[in-house]
């Protein structure tokens, strides 16, 4: 029996207003994340047994405006979402539509960060995003580190300024709580090192932008 | 009476629905000019499509250059016994690989082939490898790139919003009329124009792979409102679900499965499809073993294995084989890919599977074989809609995905849902835009009305009778699997009309407890609506087809009767009443006509 099985026999034999989000009880959709017994995690995908304690506490996710007993208000994750530009903007001007190739380093590199299905479990884990309401947060910057692997994404230039922002890959401090708790066993704070190796070469290279065209003038 | 005490929006356009189907149509309508909505009733990016796993099908013909839209057109209305709408069968093929490659181009990454482009796999029903998919999680890609281009795009999402009503001003759709689950106010959306797009009716049956939110609150809007469902009894058992656990029964296995190697075998080991080849499809199957596993390396030169056959031919099968004393310990048969593929192949080609029975049932499938039996899974029938506009029989009112009726027939092949969802949902935002943009007359809400519907709604909270809606819902899950599930009788579906009807007295009942905010009671005993409406729709079509055709099998009636292969079964809500009737297939061109007989 998983954690699920048991808020839904609660809910029809003793309590029916309990409030829990679920859709697919398989691991597919994200929307039964809580924490149990302390750790963010999928009701649906967690066994009672596996659990091994005799009793098992549920509460809503942290760092979510609480609605009602699990129920919690995920607009803080998709206003993170945009924070940090995580939109896929096909580049424009090119003649056919470029794909990635199947065993490409770039392909490669997108994979072990793309399957997020936005459960919030890292946002819930993430101290930071405690601390602060602006940071964008681990699955933003996940999603946004994707994008800029994506060469066929053209909204590079406009992400780069929220991604250096105050409120994005600098936050982070390297904890991984986002990590360790994730369902899907990505790991965001890789992410995160990723871009923010990235950016040191964007600032290298806007400063050298800056050179050149200063040298411009002078020639 | 006026209706400044509800909170009020107005659009050209509302898409009820934000799967597949409703992100593709809200994003054309607003393409298109039209001030658009997407109102969902999960929070966005949780609705079914997310789940699908197998592919997208699509004659793009990368795998096969053999392959084309009428070959395509040919195997969707084969697998659907020829009940389609031949039309909608044309559409799809012919729209669908655009349709694929469009969401690359807005971000969705596909599988590739070596030569870097689109890769294909082998799926059930279909002549060539056919399925455009990433792993086993294709669903998760389309529905991410769906929801951030719409979302980029402006259009207005109201998220955990059900709608209860549409209204109409005479026969015109004028808008809809819901409440929000957060806080349980009532909200009134106008509009010239809404697309139903809420998918299926899973949640009526016990064992199901559907999610919650499958309540058939689409279908019932729509027949409430006055339009037609048709082909309700061809509702679609997916042979492959999981068996055990008890609490993960119905869960889905994908066809990707078997479409990458697995083999289905009964208790004694035996490959038991090779027995139930039908007829129309013998010349295109293996009938030995060693041919069907030469067909996995070679496929040009071999026939195909019996068990990717249409999955209403699977389903049945794997019910006969249990029900003979063959199946696997509780209650299924088994499925096997551990001893044709390694570890390493099956995890890469199918980590979902590998981690849901790993982590659910304990069985690691790279080593032992899987438990699975036929699930409740599509509607092959829904609302009847016109093919080329998605309107349906109400003016404003259009409807496109797994609601909608005609392009599958008796029975869906597996990869058609999503590209259905695409192509359709395409054509409905297209339609109702336009639709909206003609429309120049004015569309009033009756205040009355929607007072009679707030206050019908909160009923549940005055009474006394003390029925619980989750004892309800599951007695109507028990009498919809035991008396209506894949095999049928004249008797038992008789029975169950009645039992539905007892059950919706029991629902005047209803008794809830609390307030209105976040209150699941609540909100599922305004779903129970929907669920005996439903009910009763797929009872009473199944009642009156008296042949075996599809998804609808009768017991009584085992074979095919040529003259129902000439009808299609129509509900319709007259009054307070449900009538079941037939109607003649729209007439397919002959030049359509020709594809379907030659077997190339």
């Amino acid at each position: 029996m998983t954690v699920l099985d048991a808020l839904v026999e609660i809910q029809r034999e003793q309590d029916p207003t309990l409030a829990f989000r679920y859709s697919c009880r398989v691991g597919m959709c994200g929307s039964c994340a809580v924490v149990i017994n302390g750790r963010e995690r999928w009701a649906c995908r967690t066994l009672l047994a596996s659990l091994k304690t005799e009793a098992v506490t549920v509460r809503p996710l942290y760092h979510f405006p609480l609605i009602r007993d699990l129920v919690v208000d995920m607009a803080p994750f998709a206003a993170k979402m945009k924070a940090a530009g995580a939109v896929f903007v096909a580049k424009e001007g090119e003649e056919a539509f470029a794909p990635i190739g199947r065993n490409v380093k770039e392909r490669r590199q997108i994979d072990g960060a793309i399957e997020c299905i936005g459960c919030g479990a890292c946002l819930s884990a993430c101290t930071m995003v405690g601390w602060n309401e602006q940071y964008a947060g681990p699955a933003a910057l996940n999603r946004a580190f994707t994008l800029m692997a994506d060469s066929r994404d053209g909204a590079g230039a406009e992400r780069w300024p929220l991604l250096l922002s105050e409120d994005a890959l600098v936050r982070c401090h390297g904890q991984a709580n986002c990590t360790e708790v994730c369902p899907m066993e990505l790991s965001p704070t890789d992410s995160i090192l990723k871009l923010r190796r990235k950016s040191i070469f964007q600032l290298v290279r806007s400063a050298h932008r800056l050179d050149t065209s200063g040298a411009t003038v002078v020639a | 009476m006026a209706l400044d005490k509800y909170e009020v929006h107005e659009h050209d356009v509302i898409v009820i629905g934000a799967g597949g189907a409703g992100l593709r149509a809200a994003i054309e309508a607003s393409a298109q000019g039209a001030k658009t909505a997407l109102i969902c009733k999960s929070l966005l990016g949780k609705a079914h499509t997310v789940m699908a796993e197998g592919g997208i099908a699509a004659a793009l013909g990368n795998v096969w250059p053999e392959d084309n839209w009428k070959v395509h057109f040919r195997d969707t209305m084969r697998g659907g016994k020829l009940l389609n709408n031949w039309r909608m069968a044309q559409l799809h093929a012919q729209e669908a690989p655009d349709r694929v490659k469009e969401l690359e181009a807005w971000g969705a990454l596909f599988d590739r082939t070596p030569d870097g482009r689109i890769l294909q796999r082998d799926f059930g029903g279909h002549r060539y490898a056919r399925l455009a998919h990433v792993g086993d999680r294709t669903g998760l890609e389309m529905i991410r790139t769906l929801q951030q281009h719409a979302v980029h795009k402006g259009i207005d999402v109201f998220m955990e919003c059900t709608i209860t009503r549409l209204l109409k001003d005479g026969d015109r759709i004028a808008g809809a009329f819901g409440y929000w689950r957060e806080s349980g106010r009532f909200v009134i959306f106008k509009a010239k124009a809404v697309v139903l797009a809420t998918g299926g009716i899973g949640k009526i049956w016990k064992f199901t792979s559907n999610s919650w939110e499958y309540t058939g609150d689409g279908v019932t809007l729509a027949l409430d409102g006055g339009a037609h469902l048709i082909d309700m009894e061809c509702y679609q058992f997916h042979p492959t679900g999981m068996v055990w656990p008890p609490s993960v029964r119905g869960i889905l296995v994908t066809e990707g499965v078997r479409g990458d190697g697995g083999t289905l075998k009964n208790a004694l080991g035996e490959r038991f499809m090779f027995k139930y080849v039908p007829e129309f499809f013998r010349a295109e199957t293996a009938d030995t073993e060693e041919e069907a596993d030469r067909w996995y390396t070679d496929k040009k030169n071999n026939r195909r294995t019996p068990d990717l056959l249409p999955r209403d031919e699977v389903a049945r099968a794997i019910n006969t084989e249990v029900k003979a004393g063959r199946g696997s310990p509780h209650g299924g048969v088994f499925l096997d890919i551990a001893s044709r593929r390694d570890a390493k192949y099956i995890q890469r080609r199918l980590p979902s599977m590998y981690h849901q029975f790993k982590e659910l049932a304990d069985v690691d499938i790279t080593k032992e074989s899987m438990e699975v039996g036929p699930t409740a899974h599509y509607m092959n029938g829904g609302v009847r809609v016109d093919a080329d506009t998605a309107v349906t029989a109400v003016p404003g009112l259009f409807a496109a995905g797994e609601i909608a009726g005609g392009l599958h027939g008796a029975n869906r092949l597996g990869g058609n849902s999503l590209s259905d969802l695409l192509v359709f949902g395409r054509r409905a935002g297209l339609y109702a835009a336009e639709y909206a943009k003609n429309f120049k007359g004015t569309l009033t809400v009756d205040a009355g009305q929607v007072e009679a519907l707030a206050r019908a709604c909160l009923d549940p909270f005055e009474r006394t009778g003390g029925e619980n809606p989750y004892a309800i819902h599951q007695d109507l899950q028990e009498c919809m699997q035991s008396l209506v599930g894949i095999i049928r009788t004249e008797g038992e579906l008789k029975k169950a009309l009645e039992e539905v009807a007892t059950l919706r007295e029991r629902c005047r009942r209803i008794k809830i407890d609390g307030n209105r905010q976040y209150n699941p009671a609540w909100h599922l005993a305004l779903d129970l609506h929907s669920l005996l409406t439903v009910s009763h729709a797929v009872t009473l079509a199944a009642l009156e087809r008296m042949e075996s055709r599809g998804g609808h099998t009768r017991d009584d009636y085992p074979k095919t009767d040529p003259e129902l292969g000439k009808v299609n079964l129509v509900v319709r809500k007259v009054g307070t009443e449900l009538t079941v009737g037939r109607e003649p297939l729209l007439q397919m061109p002959p030049e359509l006509r020709q594809l379907l007989e030659g077997d190339k």
